[in-house]
Protein backbone atom coordinates (compact mmCIF):
# COMPACT_ATOMS: atom_id res chain seq x y z
CA UNK A 1 0.00 0.00 0.00
CA UNK A 2 1.37 3.48 -0.78
CA UNK A 3 1.31 6.39 1.80
CA UNK A 4 -1.60 8.40 -0.17
CA UNK A 5 -3.37 4.92 -0.05
CA UNK A 6 -2.62 4.07 3.89
CA UNK A 7 -3.62 7.98 4.51
CA UNK A 8 -6.64 7.88 2.60
CA UNK A 9 -7.79 4.33 4.43
CA UNK A 10 -6.55 5.64 7.77
CA UNK A 11 -9.20 8.39 7.04
CA UNK A 12 -12.16 6.49 6.70
CA UNK A 13 -11.26 4.43 9.78
CA UNK A 14 -9.68 1.40 9.16
CA UNK A 15 -8.04 0.14 11.93
CA UNK A 16 -5.45 -2.25 9.66
CA UNK A 17 -3.95 0.72 7.57
CA UNK A 18 -3.09 2.39 10.74
CA UNK A 19 -1.34 -0.36 11.99
CA UNK A 20 0.56 -0.81 8.96
CA UNK A 21 1.53 2.42 9.15
CA UNK A 22 3.03 2.44 12.76
CA UNK A 23 5.11 -0.80 11.60
CA UNK A 24 6.47 0.81 8.46
CA UNK A 25 7.38 3.98 10.50
CA UNK A 26 7.75 2.79 14.03
CA UNK A 27 11.38 2.06 13.47
CA UNK A 28 12.19 5.76 11.89
CA UNK A 29 10.34 7.92 14.83
CA UNK A 30 12.13 5.98 17.46
CA UNK A 31 15.71 6.70 16.10
CA UNK A 32 14.41 10.39 15.65
CA UNK A 33 13.03 11.09 19.05
CA UNK A 34 16.28 8.39 20.49
CA UNK A 35 18.45 11.09 18.63
CA UNK A 36 16.80 14.10 20.77
CA UNK A 37 16.42 12.11 24.07
CA UNK A 38 18.82 9.61 24.67
CA UNK A 39 16.82 7.54 26.84
CA UNK A 40 15.29 4.40 25.06
CA UNK A 41 11.80 4.31 27.46
CA UNK A 42 11.46 8.21 27.16
CA UNK A 43 12.20 7.82 23.42
CA UNK A 44 9.52 4.71 22.92
CA UNK A 45 7.19 6.81 24.62
CA UNK A 46 7.36 9.92 22.96
CA UNK A 47 7.07 7.82 19.73
CA UNK A 48 3.89 6.04 20.43
CA UNK A 49 3.00 9.78 21.08
CA UNK A 50 3.91 10.47 17.96
CA UNK A 51 1.79 8.04 16.20
CA UNK A 52 -1.03 8.76 18.49
CA UNK A 53 -0.57 12.50 17.47
CA UNK A 54 -0.64 11.09 13.82
CA UNK A 55 -4.06 8.98 14.42
CA UNK A 56 -5.76 11.96 15.69
CA UNK A 57 -5.05 14.97 13.17
CA UNK A 58 -5.10 12.43 10.20
CA UNK A 59 -7.59 14.85 8.76
CA UNK A 60 -5.50 17.50 8.86
CA UNK A 61 -3.06 15.94 6.34
CA UNK A 62 -3.78 17.40 3.02
CA UNK A 63 -0.91 15.72 1.78
CA UNK A 64 1.23 18.71 0.20
CA UNK A 65 4.43 17.20 1.61
CA UNK A 66 5.52 13.99 1.91
CA UNK A 67 4.23 11.14 4.63
CA UNK A 68 7.47 10.49 6.13
CA UNK A 69 8.09 14.37 6.20
CA UNK A 70 5.20 15.21 8.20
CA UNK A 71 6.02 11.97 10.44
CA UNK A 72 9.58 13.58 10.92
CA UNK A 73 8.16 17.17 11.82
CA UNK A 74 5.88 15.81 14.65
CA UNK A 75 8.43 13.49 15.97
CA UNK A 76 11.07 16.30 15.85
CA UNK A 77 8.06 19.05 17.72
CA UNK A 78 7.20 16.40 20.25
CA UNK A 79 10.88 15.87 20.96
CA UNK A 80 11.74 19.47 21.27
CA UNK A 81 8.56 20.19 23.43
CA UNK A 82 10.02 17.03 25.98
CA UNK A 83 13.11 18.32 26.16
CA UNK A 84 12.13 21.69 26.94
CA UNK A 85 9.79 20.46 29.74
CA UNK A 86 12.47 18.16 30.74
CA UNK A 87 14.82 21.27 31.09
CA UNK A 88 11.81 22.93 33.21
CA UNK A 89 11.37 20.05 35.55
CA UNK A 90 15.02 20.17 36.01
CA UNK A 91 15.26 23.98 37.11
CA UNK A 92 12.62 23.50 39.71
CA UNK A 93 14.04 20.07 40.67
CA UNK A 94 17.19 21.78 41.34
CA UNK A 95 15.70 24.81 42.77
CA UNK A 96 13.60 22.32 45.47
CA UNK A 97 17.14 20.01 46.28
CA UNK A 98 18.84 23.77 47.25
CA UNK A 99 15.65 24.42 49.24
CA UNK A 100 15.80 21.17 50.76
CA UNK A 101 19.54 20.92 51.14
CA UNK A 102 19.78 17.78 49.22
CA UNK A 103 22.14 17.10 46.13
CA UNK A 104 21.34 17.41 42.58
CA UNK A 105 21.55 13.96 40.17
CA UNK A 106 22.37 14.23 36.74
CA UNK A 107 19.51 12.64 34.89
CA UNK A 108 20.97 12.07 31.05
CA UNK A 109 24.17 10.73 32.80
CA UNK A 110 21.99 8.13 34.62
CA UNK A 111 20.18 6.76 31.79
CA UNK A 112 23.65 6.17 30.46
CA UNK A 113 25.36 4.70 33.02
CA UNK A 114 22.07 2.34 33.60
CA UNK A 115 23.06 0.52 30.32
CA UNK A 116 25.46 -2.18 31.25
CA UNK A 117 26.41 -3.39 28.02
CA UNK A 118 29.25 -0.60 27.36
CA UNK A 119 32.20 0.01 28.56
CA UNK A 120 33.57 2.87 30.47
CA UNK A 121 35.62 4.73 27.73
CA UNK A 122 32.62 4.77 25.34
CA UNK A 123 30.45 5.88 28.13
CA UNK A 124 32.30 8.68 29.20
CA UNK A 125 32.57 8.94 24.77
CA UNK A 126 28.62 9.13 24.71
CA UNK A 127 28.38 11.38 27.78
CA UNK A 128 30.71 13.97 25.99
CA UNK A 129 28.80 13.78 22.42
CA UNK A 130 25.41 14.17 23.65
CA UNK A 131 26.26 16.89 26.16
CA UNK A 132 27.90 18.76 22.83
CA UNK A 133 25.11 18.06 20.65
CA UNK A 134 22.55 19.41 23.64
CA UNK A 135 24.73 22.51 23.80
CA UNK A 136 23.83 23.25 20.26
CA UNK A 137 21.55 26.10 19.79
CA UNK A 138 18.12 24.21 19.02
CA UNK A 139 18.04 24.79 14.87
CA UNK A 140 21.80 23.05 14.34
CA UNK A 141 21.16 20.64 16.62
CA UNK A 142 17.89 19.33 15.04
CA UNK A 143 19.83 19.70 11.92
CA UNK A 144 22.46 17.45 12.93
CA UNK A 145 20.43 15.20 14.05
CA UNK A 146 18.46 14.58 11.24
CA UNK A 147 21.59 14.58 9.00
CA UNK A 148 24.11 12.49 11.15
CA UNK A 149 21.65 10.13 13.10
CA UNK A 150 18.99 9.64 10.72
CA UNK A 151 21.01 9.82 7.62
CA UNK A 152 18.91 12.25 5.83
CA UNK A 153 19.46 14.49 2.85
CA UNK A 154 19.45 18.24 3.16
CA UNK A 155 16.35 18.23 0.68
CA UNK A 156 14.60 16.37 3.15
CA UNK A 157 16.05 18.46 6.25
CA UNK A 158 15.06 21.25 4.32
CA UNK A 159 11.37 19.80 4.00
CA UNK A 160 11.09 19.10 7.56
CA UNK A 161 12.31 22.10 9.10
CA UNK A 162 10.76 24.60 6.44
CA UNK A 163 13.87 26.13 6.07
CA UNK A 164 15.92 26.61 2.35
CA UNK A 165 18.61 24.14 1.47
CA UNK A 166 21.65 27.05 2.12
CA UNK A 167 20.35 27.62 5.32
CA UNK A 168 20.43 24.08 6.21
CA UNK A 169 23.60 23.53 4.87
CA UNK A 170 24.54 26.47 6.88
CA UNK A 171 23.43 25.08 10.25
CA UNK A 172 24.76 21.76 9.67
CA UNK A 173 28.46 23.34 9.31
CA UNK A 174 28.34 25.33 12.17
CA UNK A 175 26.65 22.26 14.16
CA UNK A 176 29.76 20.26 12.74
CA UNK A 177 32.13 23.16 14.17
CA UNK A 178 30.60 23.58 17.25
CA UNK A 179 30.53 20.16 17.94
CA UNK A 180 34.20 19.63 16.78
CA UNK A 181 35.08 22.65 19.61
CA UNK A 182 33.54 20.98 22.25
CA UNK A 183 34.86 17.41 21.57
CA UNK A 184 38.53 18.61 21.47
CA UNK A 185 38.07 20.39 25.02
CA UNK A 186 36.83 17.57 25.91
CA UNK A 187 39.46 15.29 24.59
CA UNK A 188 42.12 17.85 25.68
CA UNK A 189 41.10 17.31 29.06
CA UNK A 190 41.10 13.98 28.95
CA UNK A 191 44.74 14.01 28.55
CA UNK B 1 54.93 21.97 13.39
CA UNK B 2 53.14 25.57 13.83
CA UNK B 3 50.05 25.81 17.04
CA UNK B 4 48.64 27.70 14.41
CA UNK B 5 48.95 25.04 11.13
CA UNK B 6 47.37 22.66 13.99
CA UNK B 7 44.33 24.64 14.86
CA UNK B 8 43.78 24.79 11.43
CA UNK B 9 43.65 21.51 10.37
CA UNK B 10 41.67 20.42 13.75
CA UNK B 11 38.58 22.60 12.27
CA UNK B 12 38.28 20.33 9.29
CA UNK B 13 38.36 17.09 10.71
CA UNK B 14 35.10 16.50 10.91
CA UNK B 15 34.77 17.29 7.51
CA UNK B 16 37.22 15.55 6.20
CA UNK B 17 36.13 12.56 8.14
CA UNK B 18 32.49 13.24 6.29
CA UNK B 19 34.70 13.35 2.62
CA UNK B 20 33.58 17.37 2.68
CA UNK B 21 36.68 18.85 2.33
CA UNK B 22 37.62 19.89 -1.69
CA UNK B 23 40.49 18.19 -2.98
CA UNK B 24 43.38 20.53 -2.34
CA UNK B 25 42.30 20.73 1.55
CA UNK B 26 42.18 17.23 1.37
CA UNK B 27 45.03 16.75 0.34
CA UNK B 28 46.59 19.34 3.11
CA UNK B 29 44.86 17.49 5.97
CA UNK B 30 46.25 14.20 4.67
CA UNK B 31 50.10 15.57 4.51
CA UNK B 32 49.68 17.10 8.29
CA UNK B 33 48.13 14.02 9.91
CA UNK B 34 51.12 12.17 8.25
CA UNK B 35 53.54 14.26 10.49
CA UNK B 36 51.47 15.03 13.43
CA UNK B 37 50.69 12.35 16.06
CA UNK B 38 48.57 15.09 18.37
CA UNK B 39 46.10 15.85 15.44
CA UNK B 40 46.29 12.16 14.31
CA UNK B 41 45.03 10.93 17.82
CA UNK B 42 42.46 13.86 18.21
CA UNK B 43 41.04 12.60 14.70
CA UNK B 44 40.52 8.98 16.10
CA UNK B 45 39.08 9.49 18.98
CA UNK B 46 36.49 12.17 16.91
CA UNK B 47 35.72 9.24 14.97
CA UNK B 48 35.62 6.92 17.47
CA UNK B 49 33.03 9.58 19.25
CA UNK B 50 31.06 10.14 16.43
CA UNK B 51 30.51 6.27 15.48
CA UNK B 52 28.70 5.93 18.57
CA UNK B 53 25.90 7.76 16.57
CA UNK B 54 25.42 4.95 14.64
CA UNK B 55 24.25 2.78 17.84
CA UNK B 56 20.66 4.55 18.03
CA UNK B 57 20.22 2.96 14.59
CA UNK B 58 20.29 -0.05 16.56
CA UNK B 59 17.21 0.18 18.46
CA UNK B 60 14.44 -1.86 17.67
CA UNK B 61 10.62 -0.31 18.98
CA UNK B 62 9.36 -3.05 21.85
CA UNK B 63 7.12 -5.85 20.88
CA UNK B 64 4.40 -4.44 22.28
CA UNK B 65 4.59 -1.09 20.83
CA UNK B 66 1.61 -1.41 18.30
CA UNK B 67 -0.40 -2.43 21.48
CA UNK B 68 0.36 0.12 23.36
CA UNK B 69 -0.49 3.03 20.88
CA UNK B 70 -3.98 1.21 20.47
CA UNK B 71 -4.21 0.91 24.50
CA UNK B 72 -3.43 4.68 25.03
CA UNK B 73 -5.79 5.41 22.16
CA UNK B 74 -8.87 3.26 23.45
CA UNK B 75 -7.85 4.86 27.16
CA UNK B 76 -8.49 8.32 25.35
CA UNK B 77 -4.70 9.12 26.89
CA UNK B 78 -4.11 12.87 25.97
CA UNK B 79 -1.32 15.20 26.29
CA UNK B 80 -1.78 18.44 28.81
CA UNK B 81 -3.34 20.77 26.34
CA UNK B 82 -2.11 23.91 25.90
CA UNK B 83 -4.95 25.73 27.69
CA UNK B 84 -4.07 23.87 30.82
CA UNK B 85 -0.52 24.72 30.57
CA UNK B 86 -1.44 28.12 30.27
CA UNK B 87 -3.98 27.84 33.31
CA UNK B 88 -1.06 26.52 35.56
CA UNK B 89 0.91 29.69 36.05
CA UNK B 90 -2.44 31.82 36.24
CA UNK B 91 -3.88 29.44 39.00
CA UNK B 92 -0.36 29.73 40.74
CA UNK B 93 -0.53 33.42 40.58
CA UNK B 94 -4.73 33.38 42.34
CA UNK B 95 -3.16 30.84 44.98
CA UNK B 96 -0.69 33.57 45.70
CA UNK B 97 -2.91 36.30 46.14
CA UNK B 98 -5.45 34.36 47.73
CA UNK B 99 -2.63 33.09 50.35
CA UNK B 100 -1.65 36.82 51.21
CA UNK B 101 -5.37 37.44 51.05
CA UNK B 102 -5.83 34.92 53.95
CA UNK B 103 -2.75 36.34 55.85
CA UNK B 104 -4.07 39.59 55.78
CA UNK B 105 -7.81 38.59 57.15
CA UNK B 106 -5.76 36.41 59.54
CA UNK B 107 -3.32 39.34 60.60
CA UNK B 108 -6.70 41.55 60.57
CA UNK B 109 -8.35 39.49 62.85
CA UNK B 110 -5.70 38.51 65.68
CA UNK B 111 -5.44 42.36 66.12
CA UNK B 112 -8.63 43.31 66.56
CA UNK B 113 -9.05 40.17 69.23
CA UNK B 114 -5.88 41.69 70.76
CA UNK B 115 -7.46 45.25 70.95
CA UNK B 116 -10.66 43.53 72.50
CA UNK B 117 -8.69 42.29 74.83
CA UNK B 118 -6.89 44.91 75.71
CA UNK B 119 -9.77 46.84 76.36
CA UNK B 120 -11.23 43.67 78.55
CA UNK B 121 -7.77 43.99 80.47
CA UNK B 122 -8.47 47.78 80.85
CA UNK B 123 -12.62 47.65 81.87
CA UNK B 124 -11.35 47.38 85.40
CA UNK B 125 -8.96 50.10 85.67
CA UNK B 126 -11.63 52.32 84.14
CA UNK B 127 -14.62 51.23 86.34
CA UNK B 128 -11.91 52.15 89.41
CA UNK B 129 -11.17 55.35 87.39
CA UNK B 130 -15.14 56.24 87.25
CA UNK B 131 -15.63 55.16 91.15
CA UNK B 132 -14.31 57.47 93.63
CA UNK B 133 -11.68 56.27 95.99
CA UNK B 134 -13.75 56.87 99.30
CA UNK B 135 -16.80 54.61 97.56
CA UNK B 136 -13.89 52.26 96.99
CA UNK B 137 -12.45 52.04 100.29
CA UNK B 138 -16.07 52.11 101.86
CA UNK B 139 -16.90 49.15 100.07
CA UNK B 140 -13.65 47.34 100.60
CA UNK B 141 -15.05 47.34 104.42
Amino acid sequence: MTDPELVAQIKVGNEKAFRLLVEQYQRMVLHTCLGFVQDRNDAEDLAQEVFIELFRAMDKFRGESGLSTWIYRIAVNRSLNFIRDQKRRCFFQSISTRLTGGTTVDVADQSWRSRPDHEVENNQRRANLYQAINRLPERQRVAFTLSKLEGLSYQDIAGIMGLSLSSVESLIHRAKLGLQKQLYQCYKKGL
Amino acid sequence: METRSHAQIQKKLIFYLDNQLGAKEHQQVVQHLSGCDECAAFLRELQSTLCLLEENKQHEPGAYFYASIQNRLQAGHRQPLLGIRLLQPAILVLLLALGIRLGIWIGTQSYAESVLSEQAVLVPFNDLAEEPIEEFLLNLK
